[in-house]
């Protein structure tokens, strides 16, 4: 092998080196970015897919039971469920208030959803409840309270830090969840 | 080795589905945008999109704007939310910004936000393929004629199109699809006490026209003529009636818009005068539950909760002519009130108890009998006693509501066959109400029992005289 032939492949190497090194780079950067946007997803197929990815997680449910005492006194009975574990709280908590959703069927519509969870650093945890859940919720005040108190008791007993749960109807503000009951002061 | 490392790189992980296009029709022909796959899910370049349909980006600090020709929204990355104007829209996933600073975004941003932001119809018109329509004028003429009875709003289009008009509280909405509205609005005054003004609304892409309410509106009908083709649409006063004497004073909200009553306005004599309180008696506010589209209890087509509580009121008013009480109601008509409209009526009225209709519904057939509902203690100071915040206004009733309720709660339980307790909950009706208030719950419309003795004419008779008698008890 030449000289000439020997700086050539130097150079070569040197230059494919260099091309690894910012290509690793860049894709660990796109890694990095991804893991930090997870806690704001709130699609529901991530939340599949941890259903399919990751192991299960003991969480005790909360549910309205309209009949364990006088009309309007229904009481919240509990639950164990498994379900999938999450590295994000907020995403934790969607799915531990979904699973009171499917467990509570006639008192919500199936179409019922919870679209996303934000949690405060000062305890608060910010449940984004879908349109549909508050238009095709049936049933009077009892009901209304019945499901609002089972989805906070619900994340407040699984997620430690939450205090108090807001409820926003798909994004906003709203005065009443369905014409009875007030979602202007936080749910304790 | 070196080389297979960097075929790895470049390839898409295990999981990523196939890369998608979308067709976006404009006026100078059909553009195709491929999709690019983040987290298994399918993005569309902003760039491009923004050439597109002409719209503008800026990008400051983590925030991107994005401007078109009628609107602007703004973005951040990692976030589903869409700031628009004072409210958000929520995408199916969060936006995407890449690390080599492309701002990537889901498709419904095209189905929500860009028909937001662009002068023209911007429409899915099938499965990942989008149409930019520029659109087309209608010119539409406005003539009033006024009659002794109604005022006559005569739309003249220029072009024929789907005319919607609806009622809100305190105007009537004339919109029209499919085209941009140029609105010629009439020369000839109005009515002021059947129509206070006609409101030209173009936030709206199409335009439409808000007719807006005078202090005697009643109702009003709309109805098409030909030749040339235009729709009119009436605006009626109440028709007079005459009382008999001696007959009880049951006043009524005038239909002075309810939003107006609601909110009296501040400042100016004139106006102060005519929003003037009445004169501090023995006043008690009813309030009939639900109304309009919102229906309420609804377990079947005929059984509508908002029915039923109009009709309760008017029994409650009825039996309540020879009595010394001035009974007001919310409602008298099929329209939905918000819950503040509702508590402000019975603050404005100074109130000495205020009841709010209902009737029970469940999915648990058994549950059944009256439920008289109390506003729950809000864990919070009252400050100043001339200054209380909106939301703590029954704080200072809530002994009095109690004893309201229970004197309810016991007449209706004795009706009913039950032995059902009051309940305490937060509700935004009654929370801002400064008088004893409560919520009743007049038996559940789910119920076959309940259900008899609500659809019988005696039934609700003596459900009304329990309110009433138990109104004159707790006032006596």
């Amino acid at each position: 092998m030449t000289a000439r032939l020997k700086i050539i492949v130097a150079v070569a190497l040197v230059l494919v080196t260099l091309l690894i090194a910012f290509l690793y780079y860049r894709w660990e950067a796109e890694q990095r970015s991804n893991r930090s946007d997870l806690p704001a997803l709130a699609s529901l197929e991530l939340e599949e897919q941890a259903a399919a990815e990751t192991p299960l997680y003991q969480v005790n449910l909360y549910l309205y039971d309209p009949v364990s005492g006088k009309p309007g006194l229904g009481q919240l009975i509990q639950m164990s469920r498994e379900i999938p574990g999450s590295e994000s709280d907020e995403l934790l908590g969607q799915q531990i208030l979904n699973a009171v959703i499917r467990e509570s069927p006639g008192i919500l519509p199936p179409v019922a959803r919870v679209l996303q969870v934000f949690l405060m650093e000062d305890g608060t945890a910010v449940v984004d409840l879908s349109r549909e859940t508050a238009e095709q919720l049936s049933g009077g005040v009892t009901s209304e309270l019945g499901i609002l108190r089972a989805l906070t008791r619900s994340l407040r007993e699984n997620l430690p830090g939450v205090q108090r749960v807001r409820f926003l109807v798909d994004g906003e503000e709203r005065h009443t969840l369905s014409g009875h009951v007030s979602l202007s002061q936080p749910f304790m | 080795m070196v080389l297979l490392g960097v075929w790895l790189c470049l390839q898409p992980s295990v999981g990523e589905a196939a890369a998608q296009q979308l067709e976006i029709e404009v006026p100078r022909g059909t553009q195709t945008i491929r999709s690019r796959t983040h987290e298994g899910r399918a993005y569309y370049r902003l760039s491009q999109i923004a050439q597109l349909l002409e719209l503008t980006l800026v990008e400051r600090g983590g925030l991107l704007e994005a401007r078109g020709s009628r609107g602007v929204v703004q973005m951040t990355a990692g976030r589903p939310l869409v700031r628009y104007q004072q409210q958000y829209l929520l995408l199916s996933d969060p936006v995407w910004r890449r690390s080599s600073g492309e701002w990537y975004v889901p498709e419904d941003f095209l189905a929500k936000v860009a028909p937001l932001l662009l002068e023209a119809k911007f429409e899915r018109i099938a499965d990942r393929r989008y149409q930019l329509q520029s659109l087309v004028e209608n010119r539409v003429q406005l003539q009033v004629v006024n009659y002794p009875d109604h005022v006559a709003i005569i739309f003249i289009p220029s072009r024929r199109a789907p005319i919607r008009v609806q009622e809100l509280t305190g105007a009537i909405r004339v919109s029209f699809g499919d085209f941009r509205v140029v609105p010629s609005l009439p020369r000839t005054p109005l009515d002021p006490e059947l129509v206070q003004r006609i409101r030209f609304d173009s936030e709206d892409l199409f335009g439409s026209f808000d007719i807006i309410k005078g202090g005697s509106y009643h109702s009003y009908r709309e109805y098409d003529l030909s030749d040339p083709w235009r729709k009119v649409v009436g605006i009626y006063r109440a028709p007079i009636t005459t009382s008999a004497p001696g007959a009880a004073t049951v006043l009524q909200p005038t239909p002075r818009s309810v939003t107006e009553l609601a909110f009296p306005p501040l400042g100016g004599d004139e106006i102060a005068k005519e929003f003037e309180p009445p004169p501090s008696g023995t006043a008690v506010t009813i309030d009939p539950g639900h109304g309009g589209e919102n229906y309420g209890v609804r377990p079947s087509q005929e059984l509508l909760e908002k029915n039923f509580t109009q009709k309760l009121a008017e029994e409650i008013v009825r039996q309540m002519k020879g009595n010394r009480i001035q009974l007001y109601t919310t409602r008298t008509r099929d329209i939905n009130l918000s819950a503040q409209q509702r508590s402000s009526l019975a603050n404005f009225n100074r109130s000495k108890a205020f009841v709010s209709l209902h009737f029970g519904g469940s999915h648990e057939e058994s549950l059944r009998g009256p439920v008289v509902y109390v506003q729950e203690p809000i864990d919070e100071p009252l400050g100043s006693p001339r200054l209380v915040p909106w939301a703590l206004g029954q704080q200072r009733y809530m002994t009095r509501s109690r004893r309201l309720a229970e004197i309810l709660q016991q007449k209706l339980n004795a009706l009913f066959g039950t032995d059902n307790s009051i309940v305490e909950a937060p509700l935004a009706v009654l929370a801002p109400v400064t008088a004893p208030a409560v919520l009743v719950e007049a038996g559940f419309l789910t119920n076959p029992r309940d259900q008899e003795i609500l659809r019988s004419p005696d039934g609700m008779a003596e459900i009304g005289r329990a309110v009433v008698d138990s109104l004159q008890e707790f006032l006596r």
